[in-house]
């Protein structure tokens, strides 16, 4: 009775001021950019007397018959693809290395393999070029001296090469975080159902399988859904590495849409491209809140 | 945790040697780069553009550091990075922990689906914001100011502080607040004197990571801020690639200036980096 007299007393308009001005700021520089993109992506917009018309889906078939658009869509699901998979497997691994009983040292070890995802972006991507440099980079030469190669390979410049090196620096970058969520959950399961299924006589094959990995299972589909959101809209990596060259061949969506209006001055068109990479994101976003959140409720 | 007997035999002893072996290659590959960085940062111009590449400095020095101390925008955008960036951090927090004790304490109708939009927030592609914020901007005079960079990470760090902070606040008992108010406190007082106190590990992890967000935030910055006097550091170093030219030495000892703050602050508050990203600010 007491409870719910309270509630009733607390059900004031004037409690929303509290949350007001985080929802003010979310608002005016999330939320109306966002419509701003989504309505501008059916206008033709002249950018110098700012004359909008009204062009329907105009921009839409203007950026599908684009064959860089199309070439941009292809690549954002290469690096997007390559990047999660290698990132999830590897880091997957590694933190099923470091979760072994036998293993000490635990806590300096994860500092230390935490340092690629702690590194500002910008620092992490001239590092690389600088050790991917044709000339001078200290990769061919230590690729030359066990015999991989045999000349050097200007891995960002060439066409063939680029997309897998800009996909190496990611996946090096981001396993740390896989590694981080992965082992913190596999702490988290319980060593008595460790303990029955080997008194079972379960080999630690089957204890893995049987046990630790229904436990995490829950972990890796949120860790999978973060990486392919912040893959496929990741900016800063390809554009300090490559903008997008050699011949668009990183050119992924977020480039694609920089290049557009910055440098096209196309805003319909870049609005559109927008509107296609948000529907992407808005697709995994919502395969999240089915599968995560939803799972969080339940328990 | 109760200490396991160990069993003995070769093989318990096995799977660590092969284990210490795969994470000793990882931390190699995982600590290389940074390791060339202040490595290539330390040699001289001839030195570094020898062939072939060698590991060992023959003459440390110091002139890239020299010159990107004083004779590049490098202390002007260090110093630019800092104010941006302890600014937005210090607004997100405050803001933040207004909007999620409202979240916590209040049975908000609606409440519910407003944070599970800040959830999706948090997933937004910044990309899709960029052309229309720089028109937004552009319109209002906010190109080219301090306040720019700071007003947009704010908004690009509030949905994750919010849903830390907020988790952080639910597991301080109400009765605290009670207590307090009756000792005289008003509802904001016992806010600040006794709620965020003690979720201080939840105001440090969100406080952290909007810092160190902005410290490298890059797309914004480049396209909103043109002159020195506004650039941040991140946006800085690309200046060391000349039309022709790069600056490598000068590049590597201004990237071994971006990281080493970030890298002391990971240092002395790693355990707070995986708090952050273990509990609620990526589950919700």
């Amino acid at each position: 009775m007491q409870k719910n007299l309270i509630q009733i007393k607390r059900l004031k308009l004037g409690n929303y001021l509290y949350i007001l001005p985080a929802l003010l700021v979310v608002t005016l520089v999330m939320l109306v950019p966002l419509i701003y993109t989504l309505v501008s992506s059916l206008f033709k917009v002249n950018i110098y007397n700012n004359q909008w018309d009204f062009a329907g889906l105009k921009n839409f078939q203007s950026i599908f018959s684009d064959s860089i658009f199309v070439l941009s869509i292809r690549n954002t699901i290469t690096w997007t693809i390559g990047s999660v998979v290698f990132q999830f497997l590897i880091g997957f691994l590694i933190a099923n290395v470091l979760n072994m009983d036998c293993i000490r040292g635990k806590s300096g070890l994860r500092i230390a393999l935490m340092v690629p995802w702690v590194l500002p972006g910008v620092v992490s991507a001239l590092v690389w070029q600088w050790m991917y440099h044709s000339d001078f980079g200290i990769i061919n030469q230590v690729l030359k001296d066990i015999g991989v190669i045999s000349q050097s390979v200007g891995w960002l410049s060439s066409a063939d090469t680029a997309m897998m090196a800009a996909i190496i620096i990611n996946v090096w970058k981001m396993s740390p975080f896989v590694i981080l969520m992965t082992e913190a959950a596999l702490k988290n399961v319980s060593d008595d159902q460790k303990e029955a299924a080997v008194i079972d006589g379960a080999n630690s094959l089957q204890v893995f399988w049987h046990v630790k990995l229904p436990a995490i299972a829950p972990t890796c589909n949120t860790i999978i859904l973060l990486l392919t959101i912040w893959t496929m809209n990741a900016f800063t990596f390809i554009y300090v590495l490559t903008e997008g060259g050699p011949a668009h061949m990183t050119e992924i969506l977020s480039l694609y849409i920089y290049r557009t209006y910055f440098k096209s001055y196309n805003l319909g068109k870049a609005s559109a491209a927008s509107t296609v990479l948000f529907a992407f994101t808005a697709i995994v976003a919502l395969l999240y809140n089915k599968f995560v959140i939803g799972r969080d409720q339940e328990r | 945790m109760k200490a396991k007997p160990q069993k003995p035999g070769t093989h318990r002893i096995l799977p660590a040697v092969a284990g210490y072996i795969i994470l000793a290659a990882v931390i190699v590959v995982a600590l290389f780069p940074a390791l060339w960085m202040f490595i290539s940062s330390l040699k001289d111009a001839s030195e570094i553009f020898s062939l072939p590449p060698s590991f060992v400095v023959e003459h440390p020095s110091f002139e890239n550091y020299h010159r990107v101390l004083f004779e590049t925008t490098v202390p002007r955008a260090f110093f630019n990075s800092l104010l941006i960036s302890s600014t937005t951090t210090a607004l997100v927090i405050l803001i933040a922990s207004f909007a999620a004790y409202g979240f916590a304490r209040f049975a908000l109708p609606g409440g519910k689906a407003l944070s599970t939009s800040l959830l999706f927030g948090q997933m937004m592609p910044a990309v899709v914001l960029l052309v229309p914020l720089f028109k937004i901007y552009s319109a209002i005079g906010f190109i080219d100011t301090y306040r720019v960079n700071i007003i947009t990470n704010l908004a690009v760090n509030m949905p994750m502080a919010v849903l830390t902070m907020t988790a952080f606040f639910r597991s301080i008992p109400e009765e605290m607040d009670e207590a307090a108010m009756i000792d005289g406190c008003s509802r904001i007082g016992a806010m600040f004197r006794v709620v965020m106190p003690n979720s201080a590990p939840g105001l440090v992890t969100a406080g952290i990571f909007a810092f160190l967000n902005t410290w490298e935030e890059f797309m914004f910055s480049m396209n909103f801020v043109n002159s020195a006097k506004y650039k941040t550091l991140a946006v800085a170093i690309k200046e060391f690639k000349g039309q022709f030219i790069i600056d490598w030495g000068g590049m590597m000892s201004a990237a071994v200036v971006i990281s080493f703050p970030v890298l002391l602050v990971f240092l002395f508050c790693n355990k707070y980096f995986i708090k952050g990203l273990t509990s609620g600010s990526v589950k919700g």
